[in-house]
């Protein structure tokens, strides 16, 4: 069997291996309080996989994808209330409206070198706050929008924290795919190349702007979907919560963490670090309010300076060293 | 042996803030010819390169290539017309594996994976058989002469016309040079055209079918190996005026 395709095969076997392991704890654990964990992990990692594609597989650092994730939060809660659309549709919509915006956003400052992205993304998000704030007649401003509570299947919505957990792993699991395919195919190799050396990928023909357009446009749809997820879950929107800063923060931290550019390392950058925030925060939050912060800026800023090329990539370095050096032993005594 | 012009640069300027780095350049490749733009360290070669191969716009004058007007048309469209070029500083990508390096300039026209990876094999055939160990290797960890074998692989992958090359036996020993030098005469007499930048004119006296020298930004002498080399014009160049020669205004 070629490489690729044992690679491949390697992360097909992982992945189904993963959302088995998800589904098993989304039906076995009965405790509303671990459910809410598990639907917080499988959330994070897929909102982390989906900044990954672009901040991750072409390097282009984005601070703003709250932007994003608002658009699909308030879209499909919009079209809901208005229209009696299906969620169904609704986040497909926001998709749609964020991959657009992302793709705007890519193509004015994906020219330039430099900040410029990371910057504009940012202040995006903070626009989209201040609009989804002045906006009364639409957002109800501050206040945020309600969803009626109608559990269905139609409706994306569940009785139970296990029927939110498989949305959840159904969405991660699209994302991932998304990941698995840009990692296994050549679209992975030209991104790879972009990532390294963009004026070396260009004196080879790479048509590097077109490439981290698109993945801009791919990574803004996906996050909109898991904004619509999040609306769904908590039935509840307001502007200071879907269009935060500090989910454009834990997006990028979670992906740094665990390995920019592999889809393994959003995941891991989840299982590490949610149960961590949300334990600390449990914890630590009702009695020392802020203290759980304490503890948890250490760990990151520890994880970066120790491990800065994140948890995945720094496993498989060991793992290739450890295993060329029994081959090395084996090949001696042959 | 050459035949007619494949690339011309026509009055080429550039300026970089006060700095008029090229002043109305004009140069020929001709088809199936080496071509050598040799000058001392400042003259002006890099950026009449990165002009010629799109990296950056012109002030004024125009770059034709294969009978098109090529003038700010970007490297890789440049490269998918068949005009490939490489670096002075290797630019490898550097974590990735070697093999996969030469693939992505052998992805450029598409194609199959077997034959994207057969190019890739030939492309790195060309240095015989010494890359073989290291088609696994992370790029950056080969030694310098290497990632720059790895550069010329990767570009000669996307099978160019001409392949435009910047000082590339820059920090190589006199063997490697040797060798580059030997692999891009067989690339000529395979049909392939060469811009070969390169300061140290001894190094492309025995290779070039024609040389152009610039100096100060401004085309100074062309012409044979040979003639250029005897050019008093480009000796002063080189090595300054004697001391007690005349000063001409």
């Amino acid at each position: 069997m070629s490489r690729s395709l044992r690679g491949f095969a390697v992360s097909a076997g992982a992945f189904v291996a993963l959302l088995g392991v998800g589904a098993a704890f989304a039906f076995g654990v009965a405790s509303p309080f671990w459910l809410d964990l598990v639907f917080w992990v499988v959330f994070w990692a897929a909102l982390a996989q989906a900044w990954n594609i672009v901040g991750g597989y072409v390097g282009q650092l984005s601070l703003g994808h709250t932007a994003f994730f608002g658009i699909g939060a308030y879209t499909s809660t919009l079209a809901d209330l208005h229209w009696d659309l299906t969620p169904w549709l609704g986040s497909l919509l926001g998709a749609a409206l964020a991959a657009a915006v992302g793709l705007v956003v890519a193509v004015v400052c994906l020219r330039l070198r430099g900040p410029f992205f990371a910057l504009a993304t940012l202040a995006l998000a903070e626009l989209l706050l201040i609009t989804a704030i002045q906006w009364r007649d639409l957002t109800e401003g501050a206040e945020g929008l309600t969803l009626p509570f109608s559990p269905g299947l139609g409706n994306l919505m569940f009785e139970t924290k296990t029927g939110f957990c498989l949305y959840a792993l159904g969405l991660f699991a699209l994302v991932s795919a998304v990941a698995i395919a840009i990692e296994h195919t050549r679209i992975g190799l030209l991104l790879h190349a972009i990532r390294n050396d963009e004026d070396g990928a260009r004196s080879v023909g790479v048509r590097v702007l077109r490439w981290k357009v698109a993945a801009a446009a791919v990574s803004a749809g996906l996050t909109a979907l898991c904004g619509t997820l999040y609306a769904q879950y908590l039935q509840v929107i307001e502007p200071s919560t879907v269009f935060n800063w500090e989910i454009s923060v834990q997006l990028a931290l979670l992906a740094i963490i665990g390995g920019r550019g592999t889809w393994t390392g959003a995941i891991v950058g989840s299982l590490f670090l949610t149960p961590l925030a949300i334990g600390l925060r449990a914890w630590l939050g009702s009695s020392h309010a802020g203290l759980h912060l304490v503890v948890y800026g250490p760990v990151l800023i520890l994880s970066v300076l120790f491990i800065p090329e994140g948890i995945m990539p720094w496993v498989a370095t060991r793992w290739h060293t450890a295993r060329a050096r029994r081959q090395a032993v084996t090949g001696a005594h042959a | 042996m050459s035949g007619s012009a494949l690339l011309a640069a026509v009055g080429l300027c550039k300026r970089f803030g006060g700095v008029q780095a090229v002043n109305d350049v004009s140069i020929e490749v001709r088809e199936g010819e080496i071509l050598s733009l040799v000058g001392p360290n400042g003259a002006g070669k890099t950026t009449l390169f990165n002009l010629i191969t799109g990296f950056i716009r012109p002030d004024a004058g125009r770059v034709m290539f294969r009978g098109r007007d090529v003038t700010g048309t970007s490297p890789e469209k440049l490269c998918r017309m068949g005009l490939v070029r490489t670096f002075q500083a290797s630019r490898v990508f550097g974590d990735m594996r070697v093999d996969d390096n030469v693939k992505v300039g052998a992805m450029v026209h598409g194609g199959s994976a077997a034959a994207i990876d057969a190019t890739a094999q030939a492309a790195l055939d060309l240095f015989g058989t010494r890359m073989h160990q290291y088609l696994d290797r992370a790029a950056a960890k080969l030694s310098f002469a290497n990632r720059r074998r790895v550069e010329i692989g990767r570009a000669l992958a996307t099978r160019p016309v001409l392949l435009a090359m910047d000082e590339p036996t820059a920090g190589m020993n006199p063997a490697e040079t040797q060798e580059i030098m030997g692999l891009v005469r067989r690339l000529r007499d395979d049909g392939l055209s060469v811009l070969i930048i390169e300061h140290d004119m001894t190094l492309v006296m025995g290779i070039s079918d024609r040389v152009v020298v610039l100096d100060h930004g401004e085309h100074l002498a062309e012409g044979p190996p040979e003639a250029v080399r005897a050019n008093p014009a480009v000796i002063e160049a080189y090595l300054g005026r004697p001391l007690d020669a005349p000063q001409h205004h």
